[in-house]
């Protein structure tokens, strides 16, 4: 896979002519993007490190494998990968659960309350930051709130809204919101003075501070604050249907666990996690593109 | 000038606590006539009772003492086995290096969601409660432990040889001293995630504890019971971050005032 991606192919490569020598394609990456990229030596401690990661989870699954098969009562606490494999496979065709309209339903959720949570806790942020005497007197209410732990509204949403797809948005999107509120609220006040005070001498008005220098800042801690929201988005909508839905792979996740079916938890746990992994990759890559401009 | 910042400090104080009573009272009105639905809003004076009738009963104590442990044991669990985890990261490369796409994987995985399958593999007990906050904070914690050993500033460790410091020595005054910063900086934000963690590890599979009585709250319908342990939290964990502020300022005093 990496000798696919890498860009230590040469031109000559490219047309289907002749391997590039390794010379070659070093000369040909430092045309292409400034540095001579990994030599050989760092190629092969790389491939090394590689092979014993590879193998490190093979063993891990064989073992498993092999333990899981051993006894009945290991077979029913931590299964197989080959039987949560097969779960999952099943999963995906429609047979298990609601296959992938679980998905769905959690994602609606998480992607909704984020939505809400970031908009809101932006809005207040500014809101409050803008005078300092709404600053001063709302400090003991923020760092009250702040320090509440979110997981602990679940229980009063749920009862409030129901068992409802937005009840769950609801209480994704509140703890969504003390994290941005949080964030942003600490970003605007970082915001160097030097930069405030730069622009105004260069003739800026409100409405120039506010466009050039708080919102590519603000853009910026949200940005910042993504990665953390995405992962409580995802738990959060979760552990919500964990207390009482009846779709959604929190949902699979508590069948599972009440009819002490280990494949069903443990496919449920596996494909949020891997979900958890493909978005939050996806937010390091665009965080990736707009730190170019960032008021650090 | 400090007349005058004293007398700012007083009407905001006086405004804030204003507020909280003009809030309660609002709450309290708006639940009496029905503006709030009382089933689900309930009203301060009702939440007060439960809190009393908790205390009497003994339930309130019990169900703080379980949760602290939980909170408590996994936090202190999680922050010696990251630094540990962090010690081996940032000084052994080979080890760094093999272990970093698995890192990572952890790293991204929402951790709470572990809980349900950690019952079916531990069962019932305070076992899986302990391994879920352990697994909520242990990375941030070695990964700042690592951060802070590479950013050791050669300088320091060079001037310390110089002056003829033996590999006890660098480590009892040079490392210890500037990975502290960092892991006191983490055990701020850890604590909350800690906290988060332990009440979340009440909310399935428990019988005790703050996260439980919400739970009980809700299968029950019973909103005052939820509202008033959802306050006990936030005093407990404020009392907790005031606490640790506390450390923190003694843990960083050796560092000139930024």
């Amino acid at each position: 896979m990496s000798t696919s991606l890498d860009v230590t192919a040469g031109p000559a490569e490219e047309i289907g002519g002749p391997r590039a020598t390794p010379e070659e394609s070093r000369r040909w990456n430092i045309i292409r993007r400034g540095d001579p990229g990994p030599d050989p030596e760092t190629r092969r401690h790389k491939r090394i490190v590689r092979i014993i990661q590879i193998a490190i989870v093979l063993v891990a699954l064989g073992l498993w494998e092999y333990l899981g098969k051993s006894s009945k009562t290991l077979n029913l606490t931590i299964s197989t990968p080959w039987d949560t494999a097969k779960w999952i496979g099943q999963w995906a065709e429609g047979k298990q659960a609601h296959g992938w309209s679980d998905l769905v339903v959690t994602l609606e959720e998480a992607a909704y309350g984020m939505f809400l949570g970031v908009l809101i806790g932006v809005v207040l942020a500014v809101v409050v930051s803008t005078s300092k005497w709404v600053r001063l007197f709302s400090a003991p209410f923020v760092s009250m709130l702040n320090a509440l732990p979110k997981i602990a509204l679940a229980p009063l949403f749920i009862l409030i809204f129901g068992e409802s797809v937005s009840a769950r948005a609801y209480f994704v999107a509140a703890g969504i919101f003390f994290i941005t509120f949080y964030n942003v609220f600490g970003g605007i006040r970082s915001i160097d003075v030097i930069y405030l005070r730069n622009a105004r001498v260069l003739g800026a008005n409100r409405r120039w501070l506010v466009r050039d220098v708080y919102a590519p800042s603000i853009v910026g801690w949200v940005m910042t604050s993504l990665r953390l929201t995405s992962a409580w988005a995802l738990t959060g909508a979760v552990i919500a249907e964990y207390l009482g839905s009846v779709k959604g792979m929190g949902y699979i996740v508590a069948t599972g666990q009440q009819s002490s079916s280990t494949p069903e938890v443990l496919g449920g746990v596996l494909i949020v996690a891997v979900v958890a992994l493909i978005v939050d990759r996806v937010i390091v890559r665009i965080e990736r593109h707009f730190s170019v401009w960032r008021l650090a | 000038m400090t007349a005058k910042y004293a007398l700012q400090r007083g009407l905001i104080a006086l405004a804030q606590v204003a507020t909280v009573v003009v809030f309660l009272v609002l709450w309290q009105l708006a639940s009496e006539h029905h503006v709030l639905d009382p089933v689900f809003f309930s009203k301060p004076t009702d939440m007060w009772h439960q809190l009393l009738l908790w205390k009497r009963t003994g339930v309130l104590w019990k169900n703080i003492v379980d949760t602290m442990t939980v909170f408590l044991v996994g936090y202190v669990a999680g922050t010696v086995l990251g630094i540990v985890l962090g010690i081996v990261i940032g000084t052994m490369t080979w080890a760094r290096e093999i272990m970093e796409p698995f890192l990572a994987f952890f790293n991204a995985l929402p951790r709470l969601i572990l809980l349900p399958l950690l019952i079916v593999w531990f069962g019932f007990g305070l076992e899986p409660k302990f391994i879920l906050v352990i697994s909520v904070i242990i990375l941030m914690v070695a990964l700042n432990v690592a951060a802070g050993l590479r950013e050791v500033k050669v300088d320091y460790l060079n001037n310390a040889r110089l002056a003829g410091a033996t590999k006890f020595d660098l480590v009892r005054h040079v490392y210890i001293p500037s990975v502290s910063l960092w892991v006191t900086s983490t055990a701020r934000v850890t604590v909350g995630y800690a906290f988060n963690a332990a009440i979340a590890a009440e909310f399935i599979g428990a019988n005790k504890g703050l996260g439980f009585l919400m739970y009980l709250g809700l299968s029950n319908t019973e909103a005052v019971q939820i509202w008033t342990a959802l306050g006990v939290t936030v005093i407990l964990a404020l009392v907790i971050d005031f606490i640790l502020a506390g450390v923190e300022t003694r843990a960083t005093r050796w560092m000139p005032a930024a």
